[in-house]
């Protein structure tokens, strides 16, 4: 649960997913559920020219089971909270 | 909680866009046939679906992005906790180099949740704009797990 709270916290932010089928689709987070599905508002695909599968699409729904990657803004991540919360969880507190 | 049984009330929800007192309803409807605790489980999905499902999208076009890298635009008519959907009217995008983007007619789908990747909104003005006869791409690459 730790990673869906952090995400949830994410929410409003601009942020990157990368799927694994390669492309990467940028936009506003809108919100995440327990299996990390993520909803963006004003998405962009990021390499247009090579990917205009979404030309058409503004927001959208990304099943979590095939992000790869979520790239975030440098200040969405305080790295000493995000320590002390999978400490937390591993210890099963 | 079988694919059609969600699906349906997910468009029933959706339609009648009063979220809680129809999951009510599936309670009192559930209750009656004594299971509370699975009621008490469809009660929080749906609550929390409110904010993160699909059913904004419910009667919308969308464009869906499966696995094997086909794209299927349709009207969605139903989903559940799975992201199994079904699309109404539906056809597929054949998206190639060699000419413009194909349009296949598929119909009625139902699309296991398993094979999705990608629920777009699609933008109806936008989608007008675009001249598909001169978009040429190569088609998506499959998901790699």
């Amino acid at each position: 649960m730790l990673f869906f709270s952090y995400f949830k916290d994410l929410v409003g932010q601009e942020v990157t997913v990368e799927l694994k089928n390669d492309l990467a689709i940028r936009g506003t987070l809108h919100s995440v559920d327990q299996y990390l599905n993520i909803k963006l508002e004003n998405t962009r695909v990021v390499d247009q020219d090579k990917f205009p599968h979404m030309l058409s699409v503004r927001n959208c729904f990304i099943r979590g089971s095939v992000v790869r990657y979520v790239q975030l803004p440098p200040d969405g991540v305080d790295v000493d909270l995000l320590h002390d919360a999978a400490r937390r969880e591993a210890r099963g507190a | 909680m079988s694919l059609i049984h969600g699906a349906i009330l997910n468009c029933l929800i959706t339609q009648q866009k009063k979220i809680i007192v129809t999951t009510r309803r599936a309670l009192t409807l559930r209750s009656k046939r004594g299971l509370h605790s699975e009621a008490a489980k469809v009660f929080s999905t749906v609550r929390m679906a409110t904010t993160t499902g699909l059913e904004s999208l419910v009667d919308q076009i969308i464009s869906v992005i499966t696995n094997d890298g086909r794209n299927i635009v349709g009207v969605l008519k139903g989903f559940d906790q799975a992201t199994n959907i079904i699309l109404d009217e539906s056809h597929e995008r054949v998206f190639s180099t060699k000419e413009g983007v194909q349009q296949l007619v598929l119909g009625l789908y139902i699309i296991r949740g398993d094979n999705i990747g990608v629920i777009g909104e699609l933008d109806e003005e936008l989608d007008a704009s675009l001249d598909f006869s001169k978009l040429r791409a190569h088609p998506l690459k499959p998901v790699v797990h």
